[in-house]
């Protein structure tokens, strides 16, 4: 079967070798300089603002003046925009973790990407342009819908319960994500064709007015509200996204043995899946916290960029991120505005810098638990 | 829970309870909204460019008006409804919008003969047409039966009159001028010069000589140059086809056309141009340099603590706003690089800056560095991926590390890099808020790239289409007017964004799928 | 199997050197990753053009003795070594010696096929590319050769073009096998090829196996006590990392001299 055996080809071992070392020599020096260049933001800013900040060149008090508000504005845009996101994007990590079936999860999680991907300035625009203005004239149909939206989820919970079970199988909980989408629009249109009437009765025709009056709350077209829910929305698929895979990378050995014991799906995730899958679901809130942090175009947009320090929902702000895209241009480099905002521009580094690394910790320790317990990583 | 059980109260099959419902109440609302709003986008967005109906309101007061309605809402305190009407004819109104109280509204009639004219100055004119031609003649005329006839065939002439000077300009000008820009007294050059001037000038003339004589619908009267007008159609006398026909050739415009009017009017081309020449060296310079650090942190650098804190670093900083990477490219790129690069090159046209402004390199420097951490992950994610067979079979056949590297494993990360460049191209292309401080343009007269020397022009501000629907939307002088430009503008973006996104997540999907193919008996 | 009549001594190791000319010459061989041992005191002989089966029971570090002979264990970095190893009487830790060279010559075959994301043709070539200097024609011949050495040349003569991922598992081994081959080495290491084949394609494996002794030297890394009986010359039994008993494959199987050698074999065998 063997025929003469080929001699050995002919080799070039040297120049080969060489060129090893040369390629590796190549990756390394060229890896750290990318890796270095990468790391330079924190190295710069941390070097024009340190020593003017260490030497005396920075006012306490001057700084203490114009970085509150702007602090202030941001963290009160960050917390409605998470009080916006956080139930929204745990309750469908929740839903679609446990309940989906896996066919529509994997629909699911593309089509939530997409929304991710969605540019600020499109949804500042919307928020700012479409939205704000018409909320304003449709104050208490919009704040109604607030309430309606859950009510009508129960209602609609409620109505499933007395459905004879062909129809209960065909619109199942676990499509219910899907099915309930029509029944919320419907829902929605009902309630801003009744509200004026609503509000003619209980508010004499004019919410703001009403809001101006007895509760003394000035109502700005863009304010806090308009903000938080746009960033709410931008926030809310990547916070979706990371508790999402916490929940669903709890091992399934974990629920079995709840729902052997008898308890429903929503019993085993409350007592079970939730509280293993709890620092994972941390995380997933502070790299959304970190986003709307950070965020500016829709901040921008939909905010009024005013710098105003009020607990009031209905009041605009302005963000550190907001106040950089405006004033920086403008400041002269070296003068002491320019010093401030580059402040503000370290402040937003370092803040988001530690929360997404206290995030990783936590997200590799879970990892690493869940691998313990034996569900797949 | 009380309630609950009421709702549940007889036999009844056993539920999950209120906030498993809830939970897929969120589910059902985040679709809602995202539905919502690109429902919303693309509709506003397309429906922008159909030439909608124009209707005629007479009012009980006698007043006339003409114009397309735009939405209705009801009056303070609940009497009665208003509805807005575009109505155009900014130079005799000195404004565009009418609000007016249905209820006062006597006769709502569509004429056929309403005329819509684009004009290159005051926006839209809605009317009648009278008469055609030079001005003197149609001063006073009486209505002309062929006037609509009359005008198409003068427009269509003027259309080939405008790209006849065009290529003048292009052809004849601009290759004179840069000959007589190296040798000043080349007096063959002067008078050729003079010549295609004058032809110019000919031509131009020609272009000027006739008006259109139009009455608006409450009978005032206005001379039009033709020259300003860039087209005229009878939306109430089309039909359906003409108007897809139309509705077609506006998308089309809208693509390949630049502003006029202070970008509330015309097309988007050049930020499309801006966007895409930003993107492009953008991914030029980040996919090797991403690629490179991947490669060194997942083949060559000693797996240890240190790169383990670097590689979290990394992923880290992909959580930095964008807008802290817009300060590090002003501060390091403009400020920094930019203005030494003036002070050494570019001494002589100080103080007006060269590179010591915001750009097209430096914009794309700032997002190649925005999106570098996505492209490390991606491609990381790729090598880590890649079993270690692979790696140790084509070592054990005597491959140096560089071959294995070169020849296996790189190849077999491809997919991953691709999407990793896709998944920072949309980012980049989304990505406003660094662009505000590194370099992009209102208005920018000319493209960065033309027959010029060294023909790309890297120290250019640009347009881009992020940017162009903040300022348009917000700095504009009639923003109402724009905003069915803005939701076109927003549209693209977002239809280039989420094209962008599905192709990665297709690839990673098409790429995960081959490596399960792999026999593993 | 019977028990042997005579008492075995139940610890220390018996190593009968084979009288043949050696390939590989290990003596005193410990292998460490970090602090954790792999390998202690291991000497042998690895007879030239001939079969030499590794055995032992999972953890017992016949896989690491293998990937010692070509230096993988060169990849992790916390890997330390003492003793030598000879190749041909050369020591293959010495600094003149270059690492890809001494893989060209000391090919190995992995347990789960591992054909890279080429065409049949290129994998097979792939070896031979990197050494570079060879005309078409060259190629073609040596590829030719190769497979038909491997067993494969008639299965896949038609379709050299087509992706290696679509061969069958057992062709994926004997093309992985080829691909060795190709660049001429003086040993072939196989870590367990056929534990991932069915029962037809290890019959193959073990065909080819006998059939290439005559043109250089195999070993073999395999749990299957059968498989070492039916192909190798010589056989070596590790555990915890030394070697406990080596000698010829029918004096190991029917007449070892230790009596965890043979509590090994019966327990597998039976």
């Amino acid at each position: 079967m063997i025929e003469p055996a080929p001699v050995s080809p002919p080799s070039r071992p040297l120049w080969r070798r060489q060129r090893d070392r040369l390629a590796t020599a190549l990756i390394t020096a060229g890896g750290i300089g990318v890796i270095v260049a990468v790391l330079a933001i924190g190295v710069f800013l941390a070097m024009e603002v340190l020593p003017a900040l260490l030497g005396g060149a920075l006012d306490s008090a001057r700084i203490r003046m114009s970085l509150t508000p702007m602090a202030w504005g941001t963290l009160k845009a960050a917390f409605w925009a998470m009080a916006f996101a956080i139930p929204l994007a745990l309750g469908a990590a929740m839903h679609s973790a446990l309940f989906m079936s896996q066919r529509l999860r994997s629909r699911m999680k593309p089509t939530l990407e997409m929304m991710e991907a969605l540019p600020g300035v499109v949804i500042g625009f919307v928020a700012g342009l479409v939205l704000a203005p018409w909320v304003e004239r449709h104050l208490a149909g919009s704040l109604a819908l607030l309430l309606v939206m859950p009510l009508g989820v129960l209602l609609a919970a409620a109505a499933w319960r007395r459905l004879p079970s062909a129809g209960r199988r065909r619109l199942s909980l676990a499509r219910a994500g899907l099915w309930l989408v029509p029944w919320l629009a419907l829902l929605a249109t009902l309630t801003l064709v009744v509200s004026p009437g609503l509000e003619t009765r209980l508010f004499g025709g004019d919410l703001r007015g009403w809001l101006d009056a007895e509760l003394d709350l000035d109502y700005a077209t863009r304010n806090a509200m308009i903000v938080g829910l746009a960033m709410g929305f931008a926030v809310m698929p990547s916070v979706y996204a990371l508790a999402e895979d916490a929940l669903s990378g709890v091992p399934g050995r974990l629920g079995e043995g709840a729902h052997a014991l008898g308890a429903t799906r929503w019993q085993t995730l409350w007592r079970v899946v939730l509280p293993a899958a709890a620092p994972g679901i941390f995380a997933a809130v502070m790299i959304g916290a970190g986003r709307a942090v950070g965020e500016t175009m829709i901040v921008l947009m939909a905010s009024g960029n005013t710098a105003l320090m009020s607990l009031s929902p209905f009041e605009g702000m302005r963000t550190m991120a907001a106040g950089i895209a405006v004033e920086l241009p403008e400041a002269v480099p070296g003068s002491e505005a320019y010093r401030l905002l580059l402040l503000a521009a370290l402040l937003l580094f370092g803040f988001t810098f530690l929360v997404n690394t206290l995030a990783e910790v936590v997200r590799s320790r879970l990892r690493r638990r869940y691998r313990w317990l034996g569900g797949s990583p | 829970m009380r309630a609950w059980r009421w709702f549940g109260r007889g036999r009844l099959p056993r539920s999950e309870g209120p906030w498993a419902w809830l939970a897929a109440g969120s589910v059902a609302l985040s679709l809602l909204m995202l539905g919502g709003l690109l429902l919303l986008i693309a509709g506003r967005g397309l429906g922008h460019f159909w030439p909608a109906a124009v209707v005629q309101v007479e009012m009980e007061d006698g007043r006339v008006v003409a114009g397309r309605a735009v939405r209705e809402l009801p009056l303070e305190r609940g009497k009665g409804r208003e509805r807005l009407y575009f109505t155009g004819n900014r130079d005799l109104d000195g404004q565009v919008w009418h609000w007016l109280p249905v209820d006062d509204i006597a006769a709502i009639e569509r004429p056929a003969e309403l005329v819509v004219l684009e004009r290159r100055r005051h926006g839209e004119f809605i009317g009648r047409l009278i008469a055609v031609g030079d001005r003197e003649a149609v001063r006073d005329a009486a209505p002309q039966q062929a006037a609509w006839t009359r005008l198409q065939a003068r427009l269509a002439a003027l259309d080939q009159l405008r790209a006849e000077r065009e290529r003048l300009r292009r052809e004849g000008l601009r290759p004179l001028i840069r000959q007589l820009d190296a040798d000043p007294d080349d007096s063959g050059a002067r008078r050729a010069l003079a010549e295609a001037n004058a032809r110019i000038y000919d031509l131009q003339q020609a272009m000027r000589g006739e008006v259109a004589l139009l009455e608006s619908a409450d009978g005032r009267r206005l001379h039009q140059p033709l020259d300003e007008v860039l087209r005229a159609w009878r939306p109430n006398a089309m039909s359906p086809a003409h108007k897809l026909a139309a509705w077609g050739g506006g998308v089309w415009r809208f693509l390949a056309e630049g502003p006029r009017d202070g970008n509330s009017a015309g097309g988007v081309w050049p930020a499309i141009f801006g966007t895409v020449l930003m993107v492009l060296l953008m991914s030029l310079l980040v996919t090797p340099f991403g690629v490179l650090a991947a490669v060194y942190l997942n083949e060559v650098a000693h797996q240890g603590r240190w790169t383990n804190l670097v590689r979290i670093a990394v992923r880290n900083l992909a959580g930095v706003p964008s807008i802290v990477y817009g300060v590090f490219g002003l501060g390091v790129f403009v400020y920094g690089i930019g203005g030494s690069l003036d002070e050494w090159f570019f001494s002589d046209t100080l103080p007006s800056p060269t590179f010591g402004t915001g750009g097209l390199l430096w914009a794309s420097l700032t997002l190649a560095l925005l999106t570098l951490p996505v492209v490390i992950v991606a491609t990381e994610e790729g090598l880590a991926r890649i079993p270690v067979e692979q790696r140790e079979g084509a070592l054990a056949l005597g491959a140096t590390r560089f071959e294995t590297l070169s020849r296996v494993v790189l190849p077999m990360a491809v997919p991953a890099m691709l999407t990793g460049v896709i998944l920072a191209v949309a980012r980049a292309a989304g990505e406003v808020a660094p662009l505000l401080l590194v370099g992009v343009a209102k208005l920018a007269p000319q493209v960065p790239v033309d027959g010029e020397f060294p023909f790309l022009h890297l120290e250019r501000k640009f347009m881009h289409l992020g940017y162009h629907i903040y300022d348009t939307a917000f700095h504009g002088s009639d923003v109402q007017a724009a905003m069915p430009l803005v939701f076109a503008t927003a549209l693209l973006l977002v239809l280039v964004v989420l094209v962008l996104n599905l192709t990665a997540i297709f690839l990673r999907h098409h790429f995960r799928a081959r490596h399960g193919v792999q026999p593993r008996p | 199997m019977t028990l042997p009549s005579r008492p075995l001594p139940s610890s220390g190791s018996i190593i009968d050197f084979p009288a043949e000319a050696s390939c590989f010459q290990i003596e005193g061989l410990g292998l460490a990753y970090g602090g954790k041992r792999a390998l202690r005191g291991i000497s042998l002989r690895v007879p030239r053009h001939r079969v030499t089966a590794f055995i032992g029971p999972s953890g017992c570090g016949k896989s690491t003795l293998l990937r010692a002979l070509n230096r993988l264990h060169d990849l992790n970095e916390e890997a330390s070594h003492e003793g030598r190893i000879l190749l041909e009487g050369e020591d293959i830790h010495a600094p003149e010696v270059a690492v890809d060279e001494l893989r060209r010559r000391v090919g190995m075959v992995f347990q789960v096929p591992n054909p890279f994301p080429m065409s049949i043709y290129e994998n097979v070539a792939f070896g031979l590319r990197l050494q570079g200097g060879l005309t078409r024609r060259r190629m073609d011949d040596i590829v030719e050769w190769a497979l038909n050495a491997a067993a494969l040349w008639d299965e896949v003569k038609d379709r050299l073009r087509a992706s290696a991922w679509s061969l069958s598992g057992g062709q994926q081994q004997r093309l992985v096998i080829a691909r060795s081959l190709a660049v001429r080495p003086e040993v072939l290491l196989l870590d367990e090829p056929a534990s991932a084949l069915d029962p037809i394609s290890t019959l193959k494996i073990e065909e080819l196996i006998r059939s290439l002794k005559s043109q250089l030297t195999l070993v073999l890394v395999t749990h299957n006590m059968q498989q070492a009986a039916r192909v190798s010359d010589y056989t070596a039994f590790l555990q915890d990392g030394e070697l406990v008993e080596y000698a010829p494959t029918d004096t190991l199987f029917t007449n070892p001299s230790l009596r965890r050698t043979e509590n090994y074999i019966t327990g597998r065998m039976a």
